[in-house]
């Protein structure tokens, strides 16, 4: 009855915090123009099943060569990436981990072999020993210099990515909010309370590093997302209904400007577009949307391998992702029970190949750039 | 004094002897273990019990108070009935009972059968599974005395401690009333070894139970008989979940409460000699309430009521041939409160009907029995929507002879379960279209044989051998997703195997002898779904299915002597997958667990008193039934118990 009643209760609780898209507003460091990077391979976190203890892992898919590595943590460190694990990133020359039900986030370098701290010790910001009460880290962004962390338990957290150690957390006096995706546009940092029937943008002043205000949208904002000309955008859903149907909500100078209803539970940007994937088991195909945020247009368009079968596969899209350096598109399949797999298409929606993700529940991709050239 | 134990053990054996189904000449598997045996082999639980049955899959997430259901070869717990004296016990939410919730203090025999059963005097609904755990408690016999009075105490590691109190009064030559007063706790502490960590401690596991229950027996008349019970149930239970790396605060806030009443009335008349008519009522009340993550936030509570009532008549034509008559009619319904997404919650009322019609032939040769089951359940919700009836026909056929005059029996048996979805699989999953019942084919062909050895050591032998093959159709898939789960009849699976037993009794001098069984089962179960949902091939077909050991098997052994009992019994199981890849990497490890009872019954003036000491897993192993759930290391056990 337990383990059902986490299928039935908390599981689904679960999945659906974890149901966010990818960071792909990650303010980069400060690049100069004169380089063009290129993404040599695929990092996939595999979450395989918290709930029952199981381990998450890291694989690496080489594009080059289109090998895939598997668990490739456990390989560089001997001891397993944890469980739970949700989102990775990449800044200068660290890559930042969060593991939430082992309840720490790793640092590591680019190959993910964990840092160590000048005594020694690993490169784990463990929630327990930074603050009481801080726990289940979820997402990561990068900022001017700093890392930002978000936590279930409703707090975010800056990390001084030199002395990789928490450096100032926001507080929270109330119950866990289930922070999960942050945006950052000008010196503010947006996250979601994601906890059921909430509908609160919490508002982050970046240099006070306190909540400034909080913006009302439709209920359960999953995902928040910016488009790079100061808009925030928020995509709410609503179970109560068959089908489930979702709002997007379009946050101009801290204000909800406008709300529509669109089809989507999934969101990546893509240039100046927003891409919204809609994924409604039963259905054939998930459906996806193309919000021009300069036009505010919403346009429908289909992916398609071509090949019927393979299009069957589509039907269990999980995650999207965009490859920042050349804006290929990544659908992310997770057929229950089965290893997970990515079908890649590039930047005019054609279909380019696909690969195994190598583990179960692959929930975050992440581009891994090296600097190809120098263009003088 | 020694004299006085022998005589007393006989009368025992005789005793049991007496109420003990036989489990050779069963046309279908039957194995019985009875206080008896649970007193001198250290039995400890039910679960300890069902261990050592043949056949069976226990999911055992560790501990005392963790979750523990039997699976009848292979076939999912949902496909196994638990019997409380003779009347059902349903968990309406999942299906499944957790077996770890009765106490054996007051179990006079456990029995298991796989398929339909030879007696032919039971409700409706037992027709409906593919086997059945059955508990039969104590009833009071008065000999000389008027009341009966037996104390037990236990206590063990991690906490463990259990007291139990049962008493038995007979008001006059029509009434006795027997209560039993049993409680339980622990805290469950316990240590095991992690891969990657080594030492770790188990925590919030502890455990109090508190478990009554009142009956009342009146003999209204030399044909009829009225049994009346009364049974409160109240846990407080941790709920430790998944060992989590790293985190040793991690699942340690589950909690679960557990509250269960139940009163039943159970009425016997023997109309005639052809005759025979029983009538049982039962209402029964579970409250379950559970917390589950690091805060209060996620808590959600569960009240089920359920009304049975259940009526059988029998007709015996002549000696050998009878028939019987039966029909059960259920009202249940489930209530839930959330603390989030309580708008998922759908109040389901479910109105359900059993009528069976079973007919046998009985001679000292050959048993013939035929039966058929029809089911019926009419549900109704809010926001239902879909499917909200269920209906079907179900035959079941088993026969059992014996060609020569040796105690050689072949058996062969078939029968259908059409398994109606639960509650949980209905209604706190997204259905994408109606989900349709499963429908399960069990067959099973085999042979017993029993035969003593004059002029040998070997006073008897008794061995069983079982080829079974099962079926599920439409099996249904519960799958997670972004919110609900959602469930769909897809799946197809297919068990197999071999099931053999062998027992026997050595005699080395007099009141020196030797109990020996051995149990020995092969099981190839299968996923045979062809597709996946998305119409894809199923890259899992012909997979092993999660925890199904492919061998598995137990051992004990009894000495008996004039001094003190000794037994040694040993469980094992090959590895399995914690997943329908079977890769290697979802292995668990095969693993066995050796136990060591010693047993002493003596007789001080007008007392009774059995004392016996255990140790469970000897040689400390360190496993896991199910991933991440360790198992508790090396344990003590010592209980005492007086009987006025």
């Amino acid at each position: 009855m337990k383990k059902y009643l986490f299928y039935i209760v908390f599981l689904p609780a679960l999945l659906c915090f974890a149901a966010c898209s990818d960071d792909n507003d990650i303010d980069e460091p400060v690049v100069p123009p004169t380089i063009t990077n290129v993404t040599e391979g695929v990092y996939i976190i595999n979450e395989f099943n918290p709930m029952a203890g199981e381990l998450s892992q890291l694989s690496f898919y080489n594009k080059e060569d289109g090998t895939l590595a598997k668990d490739i943590f456990l390989k560089q460190n001997e001891i397993p990436l944890g469980v739970g694990a949700q989102d990775i990133l990449t800044y200068g020359s660290k890559m930042y981990i969060t593991v939430t039900n082992s309840n720490n986030i790793c640092i590591t370098d680019l190959n993910a072999k964990l840092l160590k701290y000048k005594d020694g010790s690993v490169a784990k910001i463990k929630s327990s020993e930074a603050k009481e009460g801080l726990d289940a880290p979820r997402r990561l962004i990068a900022h001017d210099g700093y890392v930002y962390a978000s936590y279930w338990s409703g707090h975010v957290a800056k990390i001084d990515t030199t002395k990789m150690e928490i450096v100032d957390i926001t507080s929270n006096s109330e119950n866990y909010k289930y922070f999960e995706e942050m945006t950052i546009v000008g010196n503010k940092l947006y996250v979601p309370e994601t906890q059921d029937k909430r509908n609160r943008i919490s508002v982050i002043n970046l240099t006070s590093f306190k909540e400034e205000q909080a913006i009302t949208v439709a209920e359960n904002p999953m995902h928040i997302i910016n488009d790079n000309s100061g808009n925030v955008y928020t995509l709410s859903a609503d179970w109560s209904t068959t089908p489930y149907t979702f709002t997007f909500t379009r946050i101009e100078n801290n204000k909800v400007a406008d709300t529509q209803a669109v089809a989507g539970n999934e969101i990546v940007s893509l240039g100046d577009e927003l891409v919204l994937m809609e994924v409604t088991y039963g259905a054939k195909m998930p459906k996806f949307s193309f919000y021009n945020t300069k036009t505010k247009e919403i346009k429908e368009q289909v992916f398609t391998t071509g090949d019927q079968k393979l299009d069957m596969k589509l039907q269990n899209a999980y995650k999207i992702a965009v490859d920042p350096n050349n804006q290929d598109f990544y659908i992310v399949v997770s057929e229950y029970g089965s290893e997970g797999e990515v079908f890649v298409f590039d930047k005019n929606r054609k279909y380019k190949s696909n690969f195994k993700a190598g583990g179960l529940s692959p929930v975050k991709v992440h581009f891994s750039t090296t600097v190809n050239s120098v263009n003088e | 004094m020694y004299d006085s134990i022998s005589t007393q053990q006989l009368k025992q054996v005789e005793i049991s002897a007496k109420s003990k189904p036989s489990t050779s000449q069963s046309s279908t598997p039957l194995q019985v273990i009875t206080e008896n045996d649970i007193l001198k082999q250290g039995i400890s639980s039910v679960t300890d019990a069902v261990k050592r049955f043949n056949g069976v899959i226990l999911k055992d997430y560790g501990g005392i108070g963790g979750l523990k259901t039997v699976s009848i070869r292979g076939m999912g717990a949902e496909y196994t009935a638990v019997s409380y004296d003779g009347m059902m016990v349903n968990n309406l939410q999942a299906g499944q009972v957790d077996i770890g919730r009765f106490s054996l203090d007051n179990i006079s025999m456990l029995s298991l059968s796989i398929g339909q059963t030879d007696d032919i005097f039971l409700s409706a609904k037992t027709l409906s599974t593919a086997g059945i755990l059955n508990l039969q408690t104590k009833k009071p016999v008065f000999t000389t005395k008027r009341s009966q009075l037996y104390g037990k105490v236990s206590t063990g590691s991690f906490g463990y401690f259990e007291p139990m109190l049962d008493y038995a009064y007979k008001v006059n030559n029509r009434i006795a009333i027997g209560a039993n007063v049993n409680w339980q706790r622990a805290d469950g502490q316990y240590s095991f070894i992690n891969k990657y960590e080594g030492k770790r401690k188990r925590k919030n596991s502890d455990v109090n139970i508190f478990r009554s229950e009142l009956n009342l027996y009146t003999k209204i008349s030399e044909t009829d008989q009225l049994d009346l019970k009364l049974y409160y149930f109240d846990s407080a239970r941790g709920l430790p979940g998944a060992i989590i790396y790293d985190n040793e605060k991690m699942n340690t806030y589950g909690y679960l409460w557990d509250k269960n009443a139940f009163s039943q009335l159970v009425y016997n008349k023997r109309i005639s000699d052809k005759w025979k008519f029983k009538s049982q009522l039962r209402y029964d009340y579970k409250y379950t309430k559970y917390d589950y993550t690091r805060i209060e936030l996620s808590r959600s509570k569960y009240k089920e009521h359920e009304i049975y009532w259940s009526n059988v008549l029998m007709y015996h034509f002549n000696p050998k041939l009878s028939a019987s008559i039966s029909q059960d009619l259920i009202y249940s319904s489930l209530r839930s409160e959330f603390t989030e997404f309580d708008s998922a919650k759908k109040e389901p009322n479910r109105y359900n009907s059993y009528t069976s019609l079973v007919a046998q032939y009985k001679s000292d040769r050959l048993t013939i029995t035929a039966s058929g089951l029809f089911t019926y359940l009419k549900e109704t919700s809010k926001n239902n929507k879909g499917k909200n009836y269920y209906r079907r026909l179900s035959p079941a056929l088993s026969f059992s002879y014996k060609p020569f005059d040796t105690n050689l029996r072949f058996r062969a048996s078939y029968k259908h379960i059409y398994r109606i979805p639960t509650f949980a699989e209905l209604h706190y999953s997204a259905t994408g279209k109606d989900l349709n019942a499963e429908s399960a084919s069990q067959y099973n062909l085999g042979f017993t044989w029993v035969s003593s050895f004059n002029n040998t050591p070997l006073e008897y032998i008794n061995l069983s051998v079982d080829a079974h093959y099962n079926d599920i159709k439409d099996k249904i898939v519960i799958q997670p997703t972004l919110f609900l789960p959602l469930s769909y009849n897809l799946g197809e699976a297919e068990m197999k195997g071999i099931d053999t037993k062998l027992s026997g009794n050595i005699r080395i001098a007099n009141r020196l002898s030797l109990d020996i069984t051995g149990t020995y089962s092969y099981l190839q179960a299968r996923d045979m779904s062809k597709e996946t949902k998305s119409g894809t091939p199923n890259s899992n077909y012909k997979s092993q299915i999660p925890y199904t050991p492919k061998h598995s098997g137990s051992a004990s052994l009894t000495f008996n002597n004039p001094w003190i009992n000794l037994t040694y019994a040993v469980i094992l199981s090959d590895k399995r997958y914690t997943k329908l890849q079977n890769l290697k990497e979802d292995e668990i490890k095969a693993y066995t667990d050796h136990s060591i009872t010693l047993f002493k019954e003596m007789k001080i003036k007008d007392y009774q008193v059995y004392a016996s000491g255990s140790i469970n897993n000897l040689w400390n192993n360190n496993y896991e039934i199910i991933a991440n759930y360790p198992m508790p290391r090396r344990a003590f056990r010592i209980s005492v118990g007086l009987k006025f």
